[in-house]
């Protein structure tokens, strides 16, 4: 038999598979068509990671808890994964920035602002409750009382504001963004 | 026996193989981050929601199934063991039962999906261990070698696209970006008296700007070179050692591990079923 030539995938797929063939021929469009927005919908993931530009900078900030004016260290709360306390605690400061305004707000009203009955149920759903500063207090102590001597007394959650001096961050000062009151 | 019928035993042995060590990774990936503290109902009914702009996140809380997992711990403890089972389920014996790899799937989007809703950060370590789920969705073994071709391209796809997210924004050509990446990503560990040889290492990165740079055009070099996986197997081996020294270097520099998605390494394997086309397909296996 005279050797064949050898064809790209997607051909071997056509000839061996129709129904898998349209499957991937779908997928890749979605792929690509969400690699085109910019945006991620699962299963189409973006691997742009790192990728957006990072200008050098004379000020670093980060949201951060102090208890009686003392920084906390969040990477050695034990019970807590720092990584998470760190997105759960930047997600409350920036609604509390925009006055519980969420930001995803604005995006359902573009998508379904023409169908006013959906909007206000997306919303309900997609969006924290009016009572989510007041849980979120509650969550937060809870969650920090699991850490031995951390939970008693007003907790802050505070901007803080670090310089960079060639051989560690110092802090420049921090201002305070919301308070707790924890009691054990 | 036949030759075709050679092929579908051959087939059938691969799958049995990745089938264990996929099910087996996931169980042991869920049994590291239960010792970690990073299961859904270990964070202690989280009250704040975050489904960002993802349409599959959407859908999810439309029908409010973050929300009730997250917010009642029995929830998430029940579910969390319904998943558990339903891997271990599958690593025994998913090429029996046809529906437990879809069910699989779908509690792992589900999880997925909580998960980085409450944590309000989508954290893409698991990505590629989640899109490997399909490729045991079908009881083919054609089909089944198919898929894992196509997962296979998927893999390589990840490294190139990521270098190419870097390329077109330019973001790789700024002299200080590594520099300034490095900062932000160990300000917390970096504002503290610093110890330790791997922070002096980062301390000196962040110093010499130029040798950071030079480590990002070499990462995205790396990245790039998956793209010879599109056109030939032949480099495999060598794509396997980047992959691991691609996800040991990011670890090292940039405290990110990755770990759970390691399992699709398995894909720069000789598997017979990565050489199942249908020119081969009347062919002997290349490995028996």
């Amino acid at each position: 038999m005279p050797p064949q030539r050898k064809s790209w995938f997607l051909i071997q797929v056509y000839r061996l598979d129709r129904r898998l063939f349209w499957l991937l021929l779908i997928f890749v469009a979605g792929q690509s068509f969400f690699i085109y927005k910019g945006v991620e919908t699962v299963p189409f993931f973006h691997w742009g990671m790192y990728s957006s530009a990072y200008p050098a900078k004379t000020e670093y900030h980060t949201t951060g808890l102090a208890v009686d004016d003392s920084l906390i260290r969040i990477d050695q709360l034990k019970e807590i994964p720092p990584g998470y306390l760190q997105s759960i605690l930047d997600r409350y400061a920036l609604l509390n920035q925009q006055a519980f305004h969420d930001p995803i707000l604005d995006v359902i009203h573009h998508r379904l602002g023409s169908f006013p009955a959906f909007e206000t149920f997306a919303i309900s759903r997609l969006t924290d409750p009016p009572n989510s500063p007041q849980r979120f207090e509650e969550w937060l102590c809870k969650y920090l009382g699991r850490n031995e001597g951390v939970a008693s007394g007003t907790i802050k959650l505070v901007d803080c504001r670090y310089a960079w001096d060639s051989t560690r961050f110092t802090l420049i000062n921090y201002s305070v963004i919301d308070s707790f009151h924890c009691t054990r | 026996m036949t030759e075709s019928a050679s092929w579908i035993e051959t087939i059938k042995r691969d799958r049995r193989w990745l089938s264990r060590c996929y099910y087996g990774w996931v169980i042991f990936v869920m049994l590291i981050e239960y010792s970690g503290r990073r299961l859904i109902h270990q964070l202690g009914e989280p009250v704040l929601f975050s489904p960002a702009v993802d349409n599959t996140y959407w859908l999810l809380h439309l029908m409010g199934i973050p929300q009730f997992i997250a917010s009642n711990n029995t929830a998430a403890i029940t579910f969390e063991v319904i998943f558990l089972l339903t891997t271990a389920s599958c690593f025994l014996a998913e090429e029996r039962f046809r529906m437990l790899p879809v069910l699989f799937t779908l509690e792992f989007l589900i999880y997925l999906v909580t998960k980085n809703s409450i944590v309000a950060h989508q954290e893409h370590g698991v990505d590629a261990l989640f899109l490997m789920s399909f490729v045991f969705w079908t009881g083919k073994e054609t089909r089944f070698s198919l898929l894992l071709q196509a997962f296979r391209y998927y893999v390589h796809f990840i490294f190139i696209s990521a270098a190419c997210w870097k390329l077109f924004r330019g973001s790789a050509f700024l002299p200080q970006q590594m520099s300034e990446i490095l900062k932000s990503q160990h300000l917390a560990e970096l504002s503290e008296p610093v110890a330790g040889t791997r922070l002096q290492l980062i301390i000196w990165l962040i110093n010499h700007p130029s040798i950071s740079h030079g480590l990002l055009i070499a990462a995205v070099f790396m990245q790039l070179s998956f793209l010879t996986g599109f056109f030939t197997k032949k480099f495999d081996r060598w794509l396997l050692l980047f992959f691991f020294l691609f996800y040991l270097g990011d670890w090292f520099v940039m405290g990110l591990s990755f770990y759970q998605s390691w399992v699709a390494a398995l894909v720069f394997l000789p598997w017979s079923s990565l050489q199942f086309t249908s020119v081969t397909h009347s062919a002997k296996p290349l490995v028996t």
